[in-house]
């Protein structure tokens, strides 16, 4: 391995001071930092509210902390993101195979409709079936989260090359190991930017899940617009969309380190 | 008639034109070749602005092209390209069409010129006209490219390389083709190609150039019995120089008076090469020559061909 | 590297657990048609093991379901269980045309019987009822048994290669059933309908403004974002730049943009005196629109770049050596070239504020999101559908609206 050699010629320091330098400079890290800061000390930032706010009388939400409020959202998000990714896969790839591909063009369609349901219709009518609660939260973020990954676990296996797929044919890999290591992997950035989209959609959809019952990042938002608390809305609003971005940044670096020949 | 005047093009520090001065005589056939970089292509687009000109001068009928609007100069030349570039969105028809209505010509003669043009770039009108550019092949395309050039009946027209990207059958189709329209219309064609042996069939007069600068100028036959330097002498030679004389001297230069001879007739405005490659065939060292009535004119041998 | 270990792993182990079988499991060799026969399975569970409607002694209490032979007159009952056989047999015949034809119209029929169904129950259960308040709501078994008759006319659609003028037409026809059926009076008595009924004119009123204020978004992000996916494909630097500033405000939950808007645009209002005339406050429509335009600027500034970086350069030189001036090229060359890709983003950006702007009546700005955010808040569930299935509705109108004109445009490419 020529890398090997090299890194052993040259000195590590300038390597190491570079990478340092990389990471300073990243936007991820300070947005992260800053994430994590404000989650965790949002009563220190009351002097700066007060100050943009005189006429509130408690200008920080403090019904429940954001550390609570961001570990439920998150819990929310994780757990139906999972359950996406899952259902999501496995739907792709039983469509994409021999027995499965009769029902290739239904659920293309199913997908391709579904996806034009917007997320927080799909949030209002799980009430009525599910209650209120995180049940309804959790139900709605998982179905609508299982579409952008299905469609794209469907697109990405499908646009693997006929001729990476019967190079391996031609090898004699068998039809369990072309998928894991042929079709998988290079479908793998699409695949990967349909749970980056499903993650996003979910992250906006749980905000408003507050307004069917569940404890998230957007309870001090709905309660700031229905109290007439801008402070409260500036706060839930900021640490969630904060939230929001350094997800879609870290997929991002996923997604890079993920698509073949771009390590 | 067009006049390059000590021309030069800059790209940065380097110059990709330098200092080229050329005549292209009205109703020539003008090629011009070299290899690539040569600055070939950009001369081209000079001529119809396409690109700049740094210093120097260009003239088309005497009157300087930096004088006239950009869009009237190249609505007045047809403009041929590799790459082809038919509209996709319109049919054959208004793809053909595209500079007759620039020109707000009426509709009625729109019609009937592309009517024309597609009788002769010999394609099937009714089939082809409502047609969209991707439903043909690419010959078809380029037939078409020719034929949308050549619509507003300009005086000149540009070819970048027209032929290039076309396989081989198709390529010697058209070239026969540009060829006879360029015989019937007596239009000024400027051509540019990297194929000497399409420059030596088409051509009537040949510019060789060489790094932005001009080598030499001359008729085929010209080129091929005195090169101007070594880099002319390899650029036209090779194994097939021998061929390629041959190929742009007339039968009736080597033609011996003689009585006449049993064999396949020849007529005198064959090339050499044809006629080398009939004897071949018929296994022979002399044919009979007759002209288009059929009288016999003498005899070209076999060792006459070899003659300077 | 961990990825190369477990694939590693996962390569030794996998063709143990999980043997590949030779040949692919083809289930029972009767079957012809395994989705339209999973639909018709679902179907049946549908019919069997839910309630078909939910009865309730008034709006605010959850109903009571009623199952389907309950609900529906015995005619009714024996349609629907006729198309339900009808599809069974289908899945069983050998493919062909045929087959397909009556699975479509079998499929339509179903959709619009069982809407009549419903309303016929309501109808039915509302005269049994003790107090005129009771309430008749669709229930899971009818909305699994129109979810599997309708995707049996999509499968049959697409079995028949169906072009675009089939598929409207199958689409106008089941429409137009339906508002046949709600004219007559039909569903009247379902909750639905009563909600609506209740309040006719002021969901006919917050209709249009979701529409205006999805209309208005569009055409303002079109206005800036044409511009800005032009300027980002003449100069590829700034639009790598606009496209990472518009992407990250993409990825911002539309609650929160709303919330965030509120403060700068009050401060705004209360500071020049003009713009509040112009009726630019914190909370209502503007900012909404604004964070509707900034939601939609994205994607309507990618595909005008995308579309326009689609148009061969070729066909640009050719245009030029043929004397056609820069504004002709653009307008009449380049425009119409991206104009598939153009649409495809309105057709993404319209359907996306559709569902956003539920969300804007959180802040006042009106729209479906009210019934959805009402009801939510009185527990009243069929107003969170009314509202609710009215966005989706205009959704997929929208959607389909758009496809049309992408295949109008698409006849050329």
């Amino acid at each position: 391995m020529p890398a090997g050699t090299t890194d052993r010629i040259l000195p590590t320091a300038p390597a190491e001071g570079q990478r340092r330098a990389a990471v300073l400079a990243s936007p991820l890290v300070w947005l992260a930092l800053a994430l994590v800061a404000l989650v965790l000390f949002m009563p220190a930032t009351e002097p700066l509210f007060r100050a943009l706010f005189p006429e509130l009388a408690r200008p920080v939400y403090t019904r429940a902390s954001f550390l609570a409020l961001a570990v439920s959202h998150i819990g929310l998000v994780a757990a139906s993101s999972l359950a996406a990714v899952v259902a999501g896969l496995a739907a792709g790839l039983f469509v994409t195979r021999r027995a499965g591909r009769e029902f290739l063009p239904i659920v293309q369609a199913i997908a391709a409709i579904g996806q034009t349901f917007p997320p927080v219709a799909v949030l209002a009518i799980s009430v009525p079936l599910i209650g209120y609660g995180a049940a309804p939260t959790l139900v709605a973020l998982t179905l609508y989260g299982v579409l952008p990954i299905l469609g794209n676990t469907i697109a990405g296996l499908e646009t693997v090359s006929p001729a990476a797929r019967e190079a391996a044919r031609g090898m004699g890999f068998p039809p369990l190991r072309r998928l894991l290591e042929v079709e998988l992997p290079l479908a793998a950035p699409v695949i990967m930017a349909g749970i980056r989209t499903s993650v996003i959609i979910n992250i906006g959809t749980a905000t408003v899940g507050s307004t069917v019952g569940a404890l998230s990042l957007g309870s001090p938002i709905i309660e700031g617009l229905s109290g007439n608390n801008t402070a409260y809305v500036v706060q839930g609003a900021v640490v969630v969309g904060l939230l929001a971005i350094v997800t879609d940044l870290l997929f991002e670096r996923l997604e890079r380190r993920l698509t073949p020949g771009r390590r | 008639m067009i006049e390059l005047t000590r021309v030069t093009k800059r790209y940065g520090d380097k110059a990709v034109v330098d200092d080229l001065s050329l005549t292209v005589a009205r109703g020539a056939f003008f090629v011009l070749v070299g290899p690539s970089g040569s600055g070939k292509s950009t001369t081209l687009k000079m001529i119809n602005r396409l690109v700049g000109i740094d210093a120097g001068a260009i003239a088309v009928d005497g009157r300087n092209v930096r004088d006239m609007p950009a869009e009237a100069l190249r609505r007045g030349m047809g403009y041929v390209i590799q790459s082809i570039g038919l509209f996709p969105h319109w049919t054959v028809a208004d793809n053909i069409a595209t500079v007759p209505r620039l020109l707000r010509w009426p509709e009625a003669r729109v019609r009937a010129r592309v009517a024309e043009l597609i009788a002769l770039l010999q394609l099937d009108a009714a089939e082809v006209a409502r047609k969209y550019p991707h439903e043909l092949s690419g010959g078809q395309q380029q037939r078409i490219g020719v034929a949308r050039a050549l619509a507003a009946d300009p005086g000149i027209v540009l070819m970048d390389e027209p032929f290039g990207a076309l396989d081989p059958i198709t390529r010697d189709a058209l070239q026969g083709e540009i060829a006879r329209i360029h015989a019937a219309t007596e239009k000024t064609i400027v051509f540019v190609t990297h194929d000497m042996d399409e420059a030596l069939r088409l051509g009537t007069e040949i510019a060789i150039l060489d790094q932005g600068r001009l080598v030499q100028c001359g008729s085929p036959a010209d080129i091929l019995r005195s090169p101007a330097n070594d880099f002319v002498r390899t650029f036209v030679g090779g194994a097939d120089f021998g061929l390629r004389l041959l190929g742009v001297t007339r039968v009736r230069d080597r033609l011996r008076p003689n009585g006449a001879l049993a064999g396949p007739p020849v007529s005198p405005d064959a090339s050499l090469k044809e006629a080398l490659s009939l004897m071949i065939a018929s296994r022979r060292d002399a044919l009979p020559v007759r002209d288009g009535a059929g009288r016999s004119l003498g005899a070209v041998h076999l060792a006459d061909l070899a003659r300077a | 590297m961990v990825s190369h270990v477990v694939s590693r792993v996962v390569r030794r182990v996998v063709p143990h657990v999980f043997p590949v079988p030779a040949m692919p499991a083809d289930g029972p060799a009767m079957i012809r048609n395994r989705v339209l026969a999973t639909l018709v399975a679902l179907g049946v569970v549908g019919a069997l093991a839910f309630g078909f409607v939910g009865f309730a002694p008034n709006r605010l209490l959850s109903g009571r379901p009623v199952a389907l032979w309950d609900a529906v007159s015995a005619p009714v009952l024996w349609v629907v269980a006729a198309a339900w056989l009808a599809l069974a047999a289908a899945s069983l015949a050998p493919p062909g045309r045929g087959r397909d034809r009556l699975a479509l119209v079998v499929g339509l029929g179903l959709v619009l019987a069982l809407l009549a169904g419903a309303g016929e129950a309501a109808t039915r259960l509302a005269a049994t009822a003790p107090s005129p308040s009771a309430r008749t709501s669709l229930g899971a078994g009818f909305w699994l048994m129109l979810f599997a008759a309708a995707l049996a006319a999509v499968d049959a659609l697409q079995r028949l290669a169906a072009g675009m003028a089939l598929r409207a037409l199958a689409i106008l026809l089941v429409g137009a059933g339906a508002l046949a059926l709600a004219a007559s009076g039909q569903l009247s008595e379902l909750s639905l309908a009563k909600e609506y009924a209740n309040r006719r004119e002021v969901f006919l009123a917050e209709l249009l403004r979701h529409v205006a204020l999805v209309a208005g978004a569009v055409l303002v992000a079109v206005a800036v974002g044409v511009p800005l996916g032009l300027a980002a494909q003449r100069r590829p630097r700034t639009g790598g730049i606009v496209f990472g500033a518009l992407n990250l405000l993409q990825t911002i939950p539309s609650i929160a943009l709303f919330g965030l808007l509120i403060g700068p645009l009050s401060w705004l209002a209360a500071a020049v005196p003009a713009l509040q005339d112009l009726g630019v406050r914190g909370i209502g429509a503007t900012p909404a629109l604004v964070a509707l335009v900034l939601y939609s600027l994205l994607p309507v500034a990618r595909n005008t770049q995308a579309g326009l970086a689609s148009v061969s350069p070729a066909v640009v030189e050719a245009a030029r050596g043929m004397g056609l001036t820069p504004g002709q090229i653009l307008l009449g060359v380049e425009v119409p070239i991206a104009l598939p890709v153009l649409i495809s983003g309105l057709r993404i950006v319209t359907v996306q504020a559709i569902g956003l702007a539920v969300v804007a009546a959180l802040i006042g700005a009106g729209g479906l999101g009210t019934f959805v955010f009402q009801g939510l808040g009185q527990n009243a569930v069929d107003l969170v559908l009314l509202g609710a299935l009215a966005t989706i509705l205009l959704a997929l109108a929208a959607d389909l609206g758009f496809q049309f004109l992408l295949g109008l445009t698409r006849r050329s490419a």
